[in-house]
């Protein structure tokens, strides 16, 4: 060997000594967010279950389109997404409009509501409908029979109707978060001018301002399309007993409802979800400048409010209407039946279910994985999420773009397809096959799929720790693990354990990767309630459900009940950014949610 | 131990066709005990130079040495993170972290060079030590606030505290009195080279301001698009600037034309090329060869005084007054001189200012005499 290349494979080592846990960090990204992707189109075109040595066949492509019943399922949900999406795109502008522009009584109260009916899971919330409006013991439909003359059961939510309803209410939330940053970033000072030229109020709105929010209401009509092709749980619990099969359900059944499972089939019905949804992904971040995400938040400023006159009271009574159909009926529907002792009885309320559904041994077994799961992943990933965030500020713009590229993988990936995706991956390589069937699989899958949220907190977040910070810790004597422990991650704090919060939230609320990774012993309170649910036992379904949302309520109230006093005892600065930025970084802290409904 | 060499050190970002030279080949021998300052406008490539000495940024050729050891040769493949590097920093926003009290933030480089068992000390010299440091500023009786407790001045006391308090062979500072108001700037610019001459360590301080650099430095590097434009004390620069870059950045105000009219001495004889202007003796340019000369004078150098108030043989030459500004210090004249317009100062005896009229003079034709100090021959 002369002397040269010795040289140089000296250099090369010492390069790759420089950069070791960098390139370690980053082959682990590829591995956890791209491998399972490639893996799932992979097998698509095999022959085999996963694991299994299959050849290569193009036959899941006919078959799987060739099928009477996947054709339907597509239809059904091209249908139930452009309807959905139709309504609920012009309910959130016309409630974005009332709530920010708009001189309504009682405007402040719709953006909570908002943030409410979007944060809870969606299978709290279609259980709610169910119980209000199922033809045979719904709520509404005894009150409604109560009156003289009234036919039986009006109301049947397990029809297109319910389903539609009840995903536009959700839709509409998410929605509407989503349009709240663009109408309150109006500029005001345009709307002045056209005012002063001599066009009235709402005049200039639809002339001036409406233009202007063209951009971000294309990009809301994409979300809601996503959203409606996504949809699983409330076509699960709803729909299916209506008979209305979609995409998601399609890939759900191949796998759990055939015997054997078809999971060529299944994989090329989820390949194709995740093509569509990219694409829609990738046009909506073309759209909105990456606003993939909504963000709640952000400095109010003072614009001109639109007055009303003679309309004040008849719209304030219909939003109020649709508040009360969209969150009080719902909650108020689980919170009853929980304590109601049969369904469609009302006589002396009973804390009787309470009794049973915590007598269950599988409920208790079921709280004890959704309390580890919810710890686990939850705190796994917002370290993730930060870590990311804070090594893509250090990285060159390639590198770096790549990493966030990676993070943002999941969105194009419902629950569903992900479960599959993952299962496909680690059950591929033979040391990692263990972990298939057991509770380590499912929390890789709510890892990866909860990975985009806890990059966005991450990136918020780090934004926020100036630079130097680091540096000056590096300066000191610390190496970039330690500085990345001592300094960014203790200054993100805040947003980290609200970010863990959203996580766990949406890990207890997390039906579908449960659901399909799940077994004997593996349940979650999520599968649970759904299982109960399915059983009839709606009692102790309901009250499972409700006390897990009070157990969530109640940490959202201590975490910031704690924030509060954390506050006032340090007179820690919010932004915890360094002298210098702290005039730039004004924004109050930002939450910004996943933005799949 | 603590000397800095610097040779041909290369830092470009972003690539190919777009990149900018951020520093182009640069050469500096810093001494140990010195205290070096790196002065230039903004975008010379100073603080990417301190950045790169700290590790901060890896420079892509040449090399770095601190106190005889190679810490930057990136064509062997050589960088030594900063935390291995042994240095203090002060940075221009001070970077002190909000979650940590007054003595966390200054004994936390102290328990980190332990931990990286460099100098095993225990609690109580630990203690003593960050006492020292926050003695040293003036700051004991802060130490268990936290920094947004604190002024701006008290926190940027805090850095140099932290940089100092485990007595790094080297000490970097970047503009780290930028953010501060002028009154407190001078003060703390004191306070800075006392302590620095008290710890005696090696320190390279960047800045853009010419006077906190005339007043903290040993010596001054001005720099100009990454490379060195001139190497002096501060004598030397603001007195003799060897370009006309350094002259204007150093204050100078106006730059005349001039001719080679023979030599006086060691001095070389100049004839301003302007209009019935005579000749005037200075110092040579620093490296002059053939390439034209110019005259470089301060509006301090340049006496505006009423037409015929001055022997013919005492002014250098005339002009025509053109505006008057008052600085709070002088009045300040701007001179229509031979087509060119030159800035000097108007004498308050001469004009019998303040109480005349500042404003009823411009018109008038003037006498113009240049005197030292504040005219610098530059090729």
């Amino acid at each position: 060997m002369n002397q040269a290349s010795a040289l140089s494979v000296e250099r090369l080592l010492r390069q790759s000594r420089r950069h070791g846990l960098l390139l370690l960090f980053l082959a682990g990204v590829a591995v956890f967010y791209v491998w399972p992707l490639v893996m799932l189109a992979v097998g698509a075109f095999s022959t085999a279950a996963p694991g299994d040595a299959g050849e290569w066949s193009l036959a899941a492509l006919g078959t799987t389109f060739a099928s009477a019943a996947t054709r339907a399922a597509i239809g059904n949900s091209v249908l139930l997404a452009a309807s959905v999406t139709t309504l609920s795109v012009t309910l959130a502008f016309a409630l974005a409009f009332l709530s920010q522009r708009s001189d309504l009584p009682g405007r402040r109260f719709i953006t909570p509501a908002m943030v409410l009916i979007f944060a809870v899971p969606a299978l709290f919330y279609v259980m709610g409908y169910s119980l209000l409006a199922n033809p045979y013991t719904g709520l509404l439909n005894r009150l409604i029979a109560l009156l003289p003359g009234a036919p039986a059961a009006l109301l049947d939510i397990e029809s297109w109707a319910g389903l539609i309803t009840v995903m536009v209410f959700r839709s509409t939330a998410l929605l509407y978060l989503f349009l709240l940053g663009p109408m309150r970033a109006l500029n005001a000072e345009q709307e002045e001018a056209s005012l002063v030229a001599g066009v009235p109020p709402f005049g200039t709105f639809l002339r001036i301002s409406l233009p202007s929010l063209l951009p971000a209401l294309g990009g809301a009509v994409l979300l809601g399309l996503i959203g409606g092709l996504e949809a699983f749980e409330s076509v699960l619990i709803i729909g299916q007993p209506a008979g209305i099969d979609v995409i998601a359900l399609r890939v759900f059944d191949y796998l759990n409802g055939s015997a054997p499972p078809d999971y060529a089939a299944a994989s090329m019905l989820a390949v194709m979800l995740v093509l569509v949804v990219a694409v829609l992904t990738w046009t909506q971040f073309k759209v909105c400048g990456r606003r993939g995400f909504v963000s709640i938040g952000g400095k109010a400023r003072a614009t001109r409010l639109v007055p009303l006159r003679r309309w004040r009271r008849p719209l304030a009574g219909l939003v109020a209407l649709y508040l009360a159909a969209a969150l009080a009926l719902p909650i108020g529907a689980l919170v009853f039946s929980s304590f109601q002792p049969f369904p469609g009885v009302y006589g002396k309320l009973t804390l009787a279910h309470y009794g049973a559904v915590f007598a269950r041994g599988d409920v208790i077994d079921a709280i004890g994985n959704t309390l580890a799961l919810a710890t686990g992943v939850g705190v796994a990933t917002m370290v993730f999420g930060i870590a990311a965030a804070h090594i893509g500020r250090h990285l060159a713009p390639l590198p770096a773009g790549l990493l966030r590229f990676c993070t943002l993988i999941p969105i194009a990936m419902p629950g569903l397809v992900t479960a599959l995706a993952v299962t496909w991956a680690y059950v591929s390589i033979p040391g990692l096959r263990a972990l298939y069937g057991t509770l380590w699989l499912m929390a890789i899958a709510l890892m990866v799929s909860l990975t985009p949220l806890a990059a966005q907190i991450g990136q918020a977040v780090t934004a926020q720790i100036g630079r130097e910070l680091v540096e000056a810790a590096r300066v000191a004597g610390r190496g970039p693990v330690h500085s990345f422990f001592d300094i960014v991650l203790r200054l993100s704090l805040p947003g980290f354990l609200a970010g863990w919060f959203l996580t766990a939230v949406a890990v207890c609320g997390s039906l579908d990767i449960p659901l399909l990774l799940g077994g004997a012993g593996l349940d979650t309170v999520a599968t649970q309630i759904y299982k109960l649910q399915q059983f009839g036992r709606f009692g102790e379904s309901s009250a499972l459900l409700v006390s897990l949302v009070g157990v969530l309520l109640l940490s959202a109230l201590a975490f910031l009940l704690a924030r509060r006093l954390v506050r006032t005892t340090r007179k820690l600065p919010s932004a915890s950014a360094s002298p210098a930025r702290r005039g730039q970084s004004s924004q109050p802290t930002q939450t910004i949610i996943r933005s799949s409904p | 131990m603590s000397a800095v060499h610097l040779r041909d050190v290369r830092k470009r970002f972003g690539r190919d066709h777009d990149a900018t030279k951020a520093i182009n080949g640069l050469d500096l021998t810093i001494e140990e005990g010195e205290f070096f300052v790196l002065l230039g406008p903004s975008g010379c490539g100073k603080t990417t130079t301190l950045r790169c000495v700290a590790g901060l940024e890896q420079p892509d050729g040449g090399e770095i040495v601190i106190g005889g050891r190679s810490v930057d040769r990136p064509q062997d493949g050589v960088w030594v993170p900063p935390e291995q590097r042994g240095i203090g920093m002060v940075f221009q926003s001070y970077a002190l972290w909000p979650h940590m009290t007054v003595r966390q933030n200054v004994e936390y480089p102290l328990r980190a060079r332990e931990r990286a068992g460099k100098k095993p000390a225990g609690a109580d010299a630990l203690r003593r030590q960050a006492d020292n440091a926050m003695a040293l500023v003036g700051l004991e009786a802060y130490a268990e606030r936290y920094p947004a407790a604190l002024s701006g001045g008290q926190q940027q006391r805090v850095a140099l505290a932290r940089a100092i308090a485990a007595e790094p062979e080297l000490l970097l500072f970047d503009e780290p009195l930028s953010n501060l108001d002028a009154q407190l700037r001078l003060k703390l610019r004191i306070d800075l080279r006392r302590i620095q001459r008290e710890v005696g360590h090696t320190a390279i301080y960047v800045t853009h301001d010419q006077s906190e650099a005339l007043a903290v430095a040993d010596r001054i590097a001005v720099m100009k698009q990454g490379r060195l434009e001139q190497l002096g004390t501060p004598s030397e620069i603001f007195l003799a600037p060897a370009s006309r870059f350094v002259a204007g950045f150093v204050g100078f105000d106006n730059f005349i034309a001039a001719d080679r009219a023979g030599t006086e001495g060691e001095r070389l004889l100049l004839q301003p090329a302007l209009e019935g202007w005579r000749p005037i003796a200075l110092a040579p340019p620093a490296h002059h060869g053939g390439q034209p000369i110019e005259l470089a004078v301060r509006s301090s150098a340049l006496k505006i005084t009423p037409a015929g108030g001055c022997a013919a043989g005492e002014r250098h030459g005339q002009g025509l007054l053109r505006e008057v500004t008052y600085t709070g210090e002088h009045f300040l004249g701007v001179v229509d001189c031979a087509g060119q317009t030159l800035i000097g100062t108007l004498p308050p005896d001469a004009w019998g200012l303040p109480h005349a009229h500042a404003l009823s003079l411009p018109g008038q034709a003037v006498d113009l005499t240049l005197e030292q100090p504040g005219l610098a021959a530059i090729a």
